[in-house]
């Protein structure tokens, strides 16, 4: 399975990198490969390119401010999963839960 | 119902983010006009005539985009790109350009932000026939858009915000110290609970409301609670000298708690509190509401908006703020030092693990 992720949070210098790396973490003890952009207060870091966002599997948004560049997205609504990077820090798996809850 | 409140606390999210670089630089240099050229700097020396007045001006310059700037983004969230023109006008409207003692500050650049982006977004609906499609993001909706909420601020909802405004100041400036210990509790609950996510940042965005109309006294309970939770996680970890309480990962990580603490960055402690959230979030909380709540009883102003420690000229008790500051680092310390479990034996052997 193949996983990106968008990361962002109101100041981006914590917990959008902090959620980043729970995302690959979990992602590579499952063996999923995965790519995480980071929308933090330097700007877009590890951007996402667009056959990347149409090869994934999954879209993860772990999101407190507005996405960056959201029209990217616009054919894969139905891809995109939606949590915050504090629920995700705190537990990781929710990104699988969710998605299991959606179908 | 609930996708509307989501989308608003997400554009005042995004609106703040893009915010604090201005106000950040803006008030730190304020802060260091003064420091530079005296207290009376704004009215003793022409604009830009020295060095210091010229710094001092110049931060206000950028302190004074806080509000189009936050107004802009917080439309942009609601309503992408198109969002931006409209909604950085109606924030130049709340600071009441015309002066027509109608200013309605943070609140209202942030009011004005979220009525733009619904407007721009109503405006994308306009049916316009396939051959014209460029004029709608080249002209309608700019030139509707700026107007509509142009019109809206000065007319309708300009006025009665800026009431509010004005009214929350006043409560603001005459609390008496009983009510002052409440705010102080309630402002360091909230920037503990989530150590800089969403519920600490409307706290700041409160203290940076204040500052905006003078009031300097939330900045510096605000510094206090945000600076002690790493503080406190340290003097936790340097009293478990038995070490049975944290892990030696743990104990890695002091340097950068006192520099968390040092440097303002609330975040630091996030790791602890990710790890045990039920033992750790409710001591910070502790520890930042005693520490705000000194701050309010010490009278403690703070001129700067972020900065930590490499500010503290802009306060104006430095001793006791590090005596508020301190007190709530040990309150946290302590009663996390307490309550925390002993490290279990699968802790311990998974950390070994994972290294």
């Amino acid at each position: 399975m193949k996983i990106v992720a968008i990361t962002s949070c109101a100041t981006g210098i914590a917990h959008t990198y902090m959620a980043a790396e729970a995302i690959k973490k979990i992602c590579k003890k499952k063996g999923f490969e995965c790519k995480v952009e980071m929308q933090g207060a330097l700007g877009i870091e590890n951007m996402l390119k667009p056959n990347e966002i149409k090869e994934a599997d999954l879209i993860i948004f772990a999101n407190d401010v507005g996405i960056t560049k959201e029209e990217r997205f616009k054919e894969y609504k139905d891809k995109i999963i939606k949590v915050t990077p504090h629920s995700v820090i705190k537990d990781p798996s929710i990104i699988f839960n969710k998605k299991e809850e959606n179908k | 119902m609930k996708d509307i409140k989501n989308q608003i606390q997400e554009a005042l999210l995004t609106g703040v983010s893009y915010m604090l670089p201005f106000v950040i630089s803006g008030g730190i240099l304020i802060a260091l006009g003064f420091l530079l050229g005296g207290y009376n700097i704004p009215n003793d020396v022409a604009q830009g005539a020295n060095f210091a007045s010229t710094i001092f001006w110049l931060g206000k310059v950028a302190f004074g985009l806080m509000v189009p700037v936050l107004g802009a983004y917080v439309s942009y969230s609601i309503a992408d790109k198109p969002g931006i023109a409209p909604g950085m006008v109606g924030g130049f409207m709340a600071m009441d350009p015309w002066g027509l003692d109608m200013a309605s500050g943070f609140l209202g650049g942030l009011i004005a932000g979220i009525v733009a982006g619904y407007i721009v977004n109503l405006l994308k609906k306009i049916p316009v026939p396939s051959s014209l499609r460029s004029l709608l993001p080249t002209l309608i909706i700019p030139v509707l858009g700026v107007t509509s909420v142009g019109l809206l601020m000065h007319y309708v909802i300009g006025g009665p915000i800026a009431a509010v405004t004005g009214a929350l100041t006043n409560f603001l400036n005459n609390m008496g110290t009983g009510n002052l210990v409440i705010l102080g509790i309630i402002q360091g609950c909230m920037l503990a609970f989530d150590m800089g996510g969403p519920f600490n940042k409307v706290a700041y965005a409160f203290a940076l409301a204040a500052m905006d109309t003078g009031n300097f006294m939330p900045m510096a309970a605000n510094f206090v609670g945000s600076m002690a939770p790493p503080l406190g996680i340290a003097i936790a970890i340097l009293l478990d000298r038995n070490k049975e309480k944290f892990t030696d990962t743990d104990r890695n990580s002091l340097p950068g708690l006192f520099a968390g603490a040092a440097a303002m960055i609330t975040e630091f402690a996030i790791p602890f509190a990710a790890a045990h959230p039920l033992q750790v979030i409710p001591s910070l909380m502790v520890g930042s509401a005693v520490g705000c709540a000194l701050s309010y009883i010490f009278g403690l102003t703070m001129q700067a908006p972020h900065g930590g420690i490499f500010v503290l000229f802009a306060l104006n008790n430095a001793l006791l703020f590090l005596v508020a500051l301190l007190v709530g680092g040990f309150v946290t310390g302590a009663i996390l030092f307490f309550i925390k479990k002993p490290v279990s034996e699968t802790e311990q052997s998974l950390e070994e693990i994972v290294d």
